[in-house]
């Protein structure tokens, strides 16, 4: 099992009846490390982060995640990858309390009827002090969190089966700017830990500084490296179909690309 | 007052109203979580063309002797099918419109199988009213025989069944059967529906199987609460609704199901505090 790249996407192309989602997107991800999918909406981040985890079907190419191939392993792969869906996806209708959440995860894998034992308990408590949840909101409904505190949630039950790379579809969809920053945080620290992680987001501005890798996606990889390299104007024009202005500060490019959140 | 419970019929009414809590409470409750409640009417609606259909089919010599809760269930099957193939590939839009298109083609085939029948038509409408108390013998082991099926496997598959209506991407992710899970869900709804028919009717099945469910949602703070609310919720319905109507001589279910409505109406009111 190679143990310095986290994933590695050879000539990838899926497509669904209707249209192309993704078309001869390449690249390798160096273990540990922060990267950031970038794109317009409809631009195959999702798809790509579903196709990563086996969970799609591909017309073309090859993922390895450590080495191995997501379809040829899926049952390995799957213990190797936490994945922080969208917010929006959860089904918050549903009265289930925060360390609850987390719970969850861990004992569906264990199989039906386990009984939690006092070292899993301690466990959750442990992962959910690790991602700075406050323990006053441990009992709360997952509903009465605040934006930020349900992705911190979400995260902590992507931990607690110890994986070694973490997929967060849109982390920031209704997070403040300062809880942007904690997550980053808890993610850079998990980068120390041997943690990798690729997020989805639409605005790489507030979190640049922690961001290791960058993939521009529009249905093609547009640009993939370090996001100074990526961060240009003409790779901008290229991915979103506009002009976007760049501003230069120190060694940080930062795009002024709006928000193009649906 | 005691002495009314040494009444056979209404002593199976009891135990009918104590085996349907237990179906809400579980059954019903993740019909609510998952967002099936609308479902539950469109079977109950197959299962009443399907009981007609095996009505016909007996009146008319083709399926001599069928019993016309086989044809609720063969029906019942069908839709749950359709709509759960369309919950797998389709969108919300998708999964509405099918069951919607499904629950109109049902009441027609129903009504149409019923105007055929005649005579007999009287069974098919006692089907669509329903009365506990006029359960029989079979109709309760029948009862009991799901009800502890439906507890079992709910109660076995409680965690899976949570996480894929809690959030149903992770559930993929974590390599969970969730085809499965849908399915099973999808099945011991229509069976649950299909032993209700007679004492609660049609109409009212959705009533207590769903109502119950949807008003300890409201209140809850955890999942299994929820369970347990619905468990008592619809208790109360099902036992208040049947002793009002032993005092006021009117159908128990209709009771139940204006009882239900009421907890559930105080429930929107304990939400909003």
């Amino acid at each position: 099992m190679s143990d310095s790249i986290a994933v590695e996407v050879r000539n990838l192309r899926v497509a669904y009846p209707d249209t192309i989602a993704l078309d001869n997107v390449n690249f390798e991800l160096p273990h540990p490390s922060i990267m950031v999918v970038m794109g317009p909406n409809g631009a195959g981040k999702t798809t790509l982060l579903k196709a990563i985890m086996g969970l799609i079907h591909i017309q073309n190419g090859s993922i390895k995640v450590f080495g191995i191939d997501v379809f040829e392993h899926p049952d390995k792969i799957r213990r190797m990858i936490g994945y922080v869906p969208q917010r929006e996806k959860v089904s918050e209708h549903i009265p289930v309390r925060t360390r609850d959440v987390v719970l969850l995860a861990k004992l569906v894998r264990s199989g039906p009827l386990t009984i939690p034992t006092r070292r899993d308990i301690e466990e959750i408590k442990e992962i959910l002090d690790a991602v700075s949840l406050p323990r006053d909101t441990w009992n709360k409904r997952f509903s009465e969190l605040s934006g930020g505190q349900k992705q911190k949630a979400l995260i902590a039950r992507a931990l607690v089966l110890k994986p070694k790379l973490l997929l967060l579809d849109e982390p920031f969809s209704g997070v403040d700017a300062p809880s942007q920053h904690e997550i980053m945080e808890i993610l850079s620290d998990l980068r120390k830990k041997g943690i990798s992680t690729i997020l989805v987001t639409h605005d790489i501005n507030p979190i640049i500084e922690y961001v290791d890798y960058m993939l521009l996606l529009n249905r093609k990889a547009i640009a993939y490296g370090r996001p100074n390299e990526v961060l240009t104007e003409e790779n901008l024009t290229k991915a979103y179909g506009m002009k976007i202005k760049l501003i230069v500060h120190g060694e940080v490019c930062y795009a002024i690309t709006g928000d193009y959140h649906a | 007052m005691l002495e009314i419970f040494a009444n056979p019929f209404i002593l199976r009414a009891l135990v009918a109203v104590v085996l349907m809590a237990m179906i809400s409470g579980t059954i019903g409750s993740f019909t609510v979580f998952r967002g099936y409640s609308f479902l539950i009417a469109g079977i109950a609606h197959a299962a009443m063309a399907g009981a007609a259909f095996a009505i016909f089919l007996d009146y008319y010599g083709i399926l001599p002797n069928m019993h016309p809760l086989f044809g609720a269930l063969i029906f019942g099957l069908i839709m749950t099918f359709t709509v759960g193939y369309f919950s797998q590939k389709g969108s919300h839009e998708t999964i509405d419109i099918a069951i919607g298109i499904s629950f109109a083609m049902a009441m027609s085939m129903a009504i149409l199988f019923i105007s055929m029948i005649r005579e007999y038509a009287v069974q098919a409408w006692g089907l669509i009213m329903g009365d506990l108390l006029l359960l029989t013998m079979f109709d309760l082991i029948l009862l009991v025989i799901i009800t502890s099926i439906t507890v079992f496997l709910v109660i076995l598959f409680y965690r899976e069944m949570l996480l894929i209506a809690f959030d149903i991407e992770s559930a993929y992710a974590l390599g969970l059967r969730v085809s499965f899970y849908n399915y099973l869900i999808l099945i011991l709804s229509t069976f649950s529906v299909v032993v209700m028919l007679k004492g609660v009717g049609a109409i009212l099945v959705y009533v207590l199987l769903v109502i119950p469910a949807a008003a300890a949602n409201n209140i809850a703070k955890t999942a299994s609460s929820v369970m347990i609310f619905a468990l008592i919720f619809a208790l109360i319905s099902g036992v208040l609704g049947l002793i009002l109507s032993l005092l006021l001589d009117v159908a128990p279910s209709a009771l139940a199901g204006i009882i239900a409505t009421l907890i559930y109406l105080v429930s929107l009111v304990i939400k909003r505090d």
